[in-house]
């Protein structure tokens, strides 16, 4: 009867205590819940189809974007892609010729004053974000697909980006060290194909008429040493409606464009808007180095019991972000030692993304273990070496004459 | 009476049994992919998680928002490798929400709030260790208080997963034994053991917190 009367007690006063917590909590917001039960159930099934190898992991993909850019890591490494996105797009004018008519499709361009586009990078098909862009002058306003809710304002005159979080009222300016100088996004334009205009290596082949989205459209094909670029243009009005260029080993693909499009001066202000909670982060994009890209490599391995990534591409990069975010969500680093890693992976993302070395870079590491001394895993000739640098699976980097190359 | 008596033990019985075969069809249906499976959890937990969630994390509707959606997207994208024999969808479900939490809590509180209420504790008249360790039950003043909210909340915090679940089902939702057996795959009789302990981790972790308790200061940090 004791016992039972201290047990009594004892629940009692726990009730009391823990019941504390109990009140004044906040209701379920039904209404958040129903939303997030149908993008859950999206992420739920994609996630057991990715793994019978379905080619619908992409809605996996796009749905977990969103999860990826709250994560500081992840984004850091996004903004990098962003970052990319912007080059990519400064680039699609390069593809002037000297035939007429491709004279006639790049003449809107060079004349535009505004610009709207999407940007995929990597495959259509794969599902990787859109990036949507307003662009005036130096500055463009980007929104990401299914993170609608982050604006990103990228001024290339100062390189800063100024991202805001809509729903949670959020600012942060990320300044940008180590970008090239840009100086007018429309003036770039000119500057490449003027350059271009006059190399001799450069060839335009005419690919005729196709249908594009319904819509009618001629195309031209304009090859150079280093860059090969589709342009699909409107044969009534010669308006550029798609170009895709394929620089060293990465595709971008730039669609629905629009020129002279109208545009407040207020959607590209750089200014914080009232309310916004403000953060500063500088993000060092100097150094992409090999050592950078050794070290990328080493994280993403340890992050998945010592193996490698299946590809080191951007849009390989795109496609594993989901997991790695998931990766790091487990391991709950502080958000320091997390923005450290943001950075490891964007400089290790900038190594490829803007390849700096002698031809194409070879990526042989899929299903293999990190430590395996044994099996080469990458290789690539740095501009001006005659011997091949080649990355073995303990990280370790020997220099290869092209005859000991992997086979 | 007596027919009524086993009437009511009937149903009872095939609504443990409905239940047990709801869950049972649900984790097998998550294994398979089943896209009903994944709502069917939903359905059964998702407000529930909210409620738990809000219960650690104060009034924030925000961040009770954000743990709740990280939650349910982390368990979307490992649902398929959920095992039944490790525990029940509860248990494992509330398992990655304590890790949603506890990220939460180290990334995002302010230190400030805990101390105010270390302080408060400390300078409470009365005999404030029996209000935790003995029988007697703080006062009525104490238990309305935001400070003791915020020091049961941080209690809570530090406990595992399991010992959460047990001590929220039972003290605050005032679940049976018997209930909570069912809802954890266990018996009543390991439920009253776990409890027992959860209790005894409660006292010992509250009297770290309100005794200097560097660990969950650095956790707030």
């Amino acid at each position: 009867m004791k016992f039972n009367k201290k047990k009594q007690q004892e629940d009692e006063k726990f009730s009391s205590l823990l019941s504390t917590v109990g009140s004044k909590t906040v209701a379920p917001d039904r209404e958040f819940l129903s939303k997030l039960k149908a993008e859950s159930a999206k992420i739920f099934e994609a996630s057991t189809q990715n793994e019978s190898g379905d080619s619908r992991e992409t809605i996996n993909i796009i749905s977990i974007w969103r999860t990826i850019m709250k994560s500081p890591v992840t984004k850091i490494a996004a903004t990098v892609v962003v970052i990319a996105g912007v080059l990519t797009a400064m680039h699609f004018a390069g593809l002037s010729t000297t035939t007429v008519t491709f004279a006639d499709v790049i003449k809107p361009i060079l004349n535009a004053q505004t610009a709207v586009l999407d940007i995929i990078i990597g495959d259509e098909e794969a599902g990787g974000p859109v990036i949507h862009d307003q662009i005036k002058g130096p500055r463009i306003r980007r929104i990401m697909s299914n993170v609608e809710d982050v604006v990103s304002i990228i001024d290339l005159e100062t390189s800063r980006i100024l991202s805001l979080t809509i729903s949670k009222k959020e600012a942060a300016y990320i300044d940008l060290k180590g970008l090239p100088s840009m100086p007018n996004y429309m003036e770039r334009f000119r500057n490449v194909i003027n350059m271009l205009q006059d190399s001799p290596h450069f060839e335009v082949e005419e690919l005729g008429e196709q249908e594009i989205d319904g819509q009618k459209v001629v195309g031209f094909l304009a090859r150079h040493p280093k860059v090969e670029i589709t342009i699909w243009a409107d044969p009534e009005t010669a308006l550029p409606v798609r170009i895709e260029q394929m620089e060293g080993q990465m595709k971008t693909i730039c669609k629905n464009v629009k020129f002279d499009v109208p545009m407040d001066e207020s959607l590209f202000s750089m200014d914080v808007p009232d309310g916004y909670k403000l953060q500063q982060v500088e993000l060092d994009l100097m150094g992409s180095t090999e050592e950078d890209f050794i070290e990328g490599l080493r994280i993403r391995a340890e992050l998945f019991d010592g193996q490698f990534p299946d590809g080191v591409a951007v849009e390989d990069y795109l496609k594993q972000a989901p997991a790695i975010a998931g990766k790091l969500e487990e391991l709950g680093l502080p958000e320091e030692q997390e923005t450290e890693l943001g950075m490891k992976l964007g400089r290790h993302l900038l190594f490829i993304r803007f390849f700096k070395g002698q031809g194409q870079w070879h990526y042989a590491g899929s299903g293999v273990k990190l430590g395996d001394s044994d099996t080469p895993i990458f290789w690539y000739r740095q501009e001006g070496a005659e011997t091949y640098r080649v990355i073995y699976g303990d990280l370790s980097v020997k220099d290869v004459s092209a005859e000991d190359l992997p086979k | 009476v007596r027919a009524k008596a086993f009437g009511g033990l009937g149903l009872a019985i095939k609504l443990s049994d409905m239940n047990k075969q709801a869950h049972m069809e649900i984790a097998e249906g998550l294994q398979q992919g089943n896209r009903d499976a994944w709502l069917g959890l939903y359905e059964l937990y998702a407000e529930k998680l909210w409620c738990n969630v809000a219960r650690l994390m104060a009034h924030d509707e925000a961040f009770v928002a954000d743990v709740v959606q990280e939650t349910l997207l982390s368990a979307a994208r490992s649902a398929k490798n959920y095992n039944r024999r490790r525990g029940s969808l509860w248990t494992w479900l509330w398992a990655i929400a304590k890790r949603q939490v506890a990220l939460h809590y180290r990334k995002q509180t302010s230190k400030a709030i805990i101390a105010h209420a270390q302080q408060w504790w400390s300078l409470l008249d009365g005999q404030r260790s029996d209000w935790i360790e003995g029988s007697q039950k703080p006062p009525a003043e104490v238990l309305e208080s935001a400070e003791l909210a915020t020091l049961v909340r941080y209690t809570l915090a530090e406990l595992s997963a399991e010992y959460q679940t047990l001590l929220m089902a039972k003290y605050v939702d005032g679940l049976t034994i018997e209930t909570i057996a069912e809802e954890t795959n266990g018996s009543s009789v390991a439920v009253r053991s776990k409890l027992a302990r959860a209790r005894k981790a409660f006292r010992q972790a509250f009297k770290r917190l309100t005794h200097s308790t560097p660990s969950i200061l650095e956790m707030a940090q």
